[in-house]
């Protein structure tokens, strides 16, 4: 029988929430305030956590952010409850990564569905700790796009349900590198009305190998979208996903940032050449000065021509920082982009698609 | 199919600058006679959530206690809950009905339906000499610089005194 906390400090609603549950067929467990919720997720290991938001002390968006930086919660599904009804409350409950959001008052037969529908999707999702890498260089031409898809795809491969960001303003590369038509992008549903975990996912586009692509679109977006927009669509994806990749923009912007910020890992990209390597110190600094940990920085060397460039071991000692990997040269890499179809799913043995399948 | 919530009413404060989100024990007493209710000019609050109007899905802080001055509130909102905000069934020999609206206060717009007699006389409805707050029905308000802010309810409480222009009927071309 799956466990469900309730947190609200509405005691009758909490014993009508409690009554309901138990007939859906739930355990329920219930206290009346944040911190006391967080103390019985802890001990207790409930499947689900229901979150009222107007709490005195600490409110439940604080609730679920705590929740959710904690590795032991950081999977239980949670479905936020409140009478802030209105669309930037939905979207707060979005920012602070709880997996859905119900207005009050709501009917019962509506809630036990929510509960439902999101159960069963936590079985689905269920497995390793998620993750979201954001792919990242200041230099165009390094190869960043196609390190993206073929991690994307490593990821997909190992049975992780993994989605795959294409996060410039336009153009963008992912839909043409794994031959996907694209109806929606994400500067589309950005500037978009809705803005639910459920239009994020509708938002997607599936490619032949499981892998869900939020695309970039083709001409350069006129207007640029809200950034809590772009926080609200990168915390529906890690919500859903084992797995996110972000291909970041290429300029160092508030889109990049505030999506650097929300990934665990960022692979810097740099190819062995004098221009690549100045971009990369530039890109360390402008991470530094943004207070993004130093062991969230993984240096990923692509030698993305033929050409001997400059010496990797001194590379690392020039940025005082190791390789977490090394891309080699893959003369596969140039018919495979022409034909759409990644080495990692073509030819998954060629030596840019070993590299990357062992680093993940 | 009834609907479960609060036997509280959750209303949106909205002044200049800030939304107020309040959950409201009203003691047997509706939320519009209260805030028309010339014998205070404050209406305190039990627990006030605070957030600023250009990121307002986000609590700043929230406070057991606090006041506001009924003059200096722009309007609230009820999303849900009407029955708690406004005396219903009130008995009138006039016939009344319906009329779109357009209003706007202080950084917001807001639309909805105002119910007032055939004949309608604005003057009379801007008179704030026994009900300094107009309810507007079905209403959404809308921040002036930035209609992707939103805020809707099946009522929405305005300050009269807030009012800088309000518009009555069918909007006839964009």
């Amino acid at each position: 029988m799956a466990t469900i906390l309730v947190i609200d400090d509405d005691l009758d609603l909490q014993q009508m929430l409690r009554l309901m549950l138990q007939r859906g067929g739930y355990k329920v467990i219930t206290t009346g305030d944040g911190p006391d919720g967080l103390v019985k997720a802890k001990t207790l290991k409930p499947d689900m956590a229901i979150v009222d938001v107007m709490m005195p002390g600490m409110n439940g968006y604080q609730v679920v952010r705590k929740m959710r930086e904690d590795p032991e919660l950081a999977g239980m599904v949670i479905l936020i409850l409140t009478a802030r009804a209105q669309t930037v409350d939905r979207e707060a409950a979005i920012a602070a990564q709880a997996d859905d959001y119900m207005p009050k008052p709501f009917a019962p037969n509506e809630l036990l569905a929510k509960v439902s529908e999101l159960m069963e999707n936590r079985s689905t999702t269920q497995g390793p700790a998620r993750k979201t890498v954001g792919v990242f260089s200041l230099r165009g031409g390094v190869g960043v796009t196609s390190v993206a898809v073929n991690l994307a795809l490593a990821f997909q491969a190992k049975n992780l349900p993994t989605c795959l960001i294409d996060l410039k303003s336009g153009p963008g590369h992912v839909a043409l590198q794994l031959r996907l038509n694209a109806k929606i992008t994400w500067i589309d549903w950005a500037n978009g009305n809705e803005a639910t975990s459920d239009s994020v996912i509708k938002a997607l586009t599936k490619h032949d190998s499981g892998l869900e692509v939020m695309a970039a679109p083709i001409v350069p977006a006129a207007i640029v979208p809200p950034l809590d927009r772009v926080t609200t669509m990168i915390n529906a994806l890690q919500g859903k996903f084992a797995r996110v990749v972000i291909d970041l923009p290429g300029a160092w912007g508030p889109i990049a940032q505030a999506a650097i910020g929300s990934a665990d890992t960022i692979w810097l990209v740099l190819a062995p050449e004098v221009g690549s390597l100045q971009s990369t110190v530039g890109a360390l600094r402008a991470l530094k000065t943004s207070k993004i940990a130093d062991e969230k920085i993984e240096l990923i060397a692509n030698q993305n021509t033929s050409r001997p460039g400059l010496a990797l071991p001194a590379i690392e000692k020039a940025l005082g920082h190791g390789f977490k990997g090394k891309l080699p040269y893959d003369e596969n890499q140039g018919p495979a982009l022409g034909q759409g179809a990644p080495l990692l799913l073509s030819q998954p043995e060629s030596p840019l698609a070993a590299a990357i399948k062992a680093l993940v | 199919m009834a609907q479960v919530g609060s036997r509280r009413l959750t209303a949106d404060i909205f002044a200049d600058s800030h939304r107020i989100s309040t959950q409201m024990a009203l003691r047997g007493r509706v939320l519009s006679d209260i805030l028309n209710d010339t014998s205070t000019s404050y209406l305190e609050l039990d627990i006030a959530y605070v957030s600023r109007i250009d990121h307002p899905g986000e609590i700043l802080a929230d406070y057991a206690l606090s006041i506001v001055r009924k003059d200096r509130l722009s309007f609230v909102v009820i999303a849900s809950g009407v029955e708690m905000a406004l005396k219903q069934n009130q008995t009138t020999y006039i016939f009344r009905r319906q009329w779109p609206v357009f209003i706007t206060v202080p950084y917001f717009e807001i639309t909805g339906q105002i119910e007032a007699p055939a004949n309608i006389d604005l003057r009379a409805l801007m008179a704030t000499g026994v009900e300094r707050f107009v309810p507007v029905y079905n209403a959404t308000a809308s921040l002036s610089m930035n209609q992707a802010i939103q805020f809707s309810g099946e009522l929405i409480l305005i300050n009269k005194t807030s009012i800088e222009v309000m518009c009555i009927g069918d909007k006839s071309s964009q």
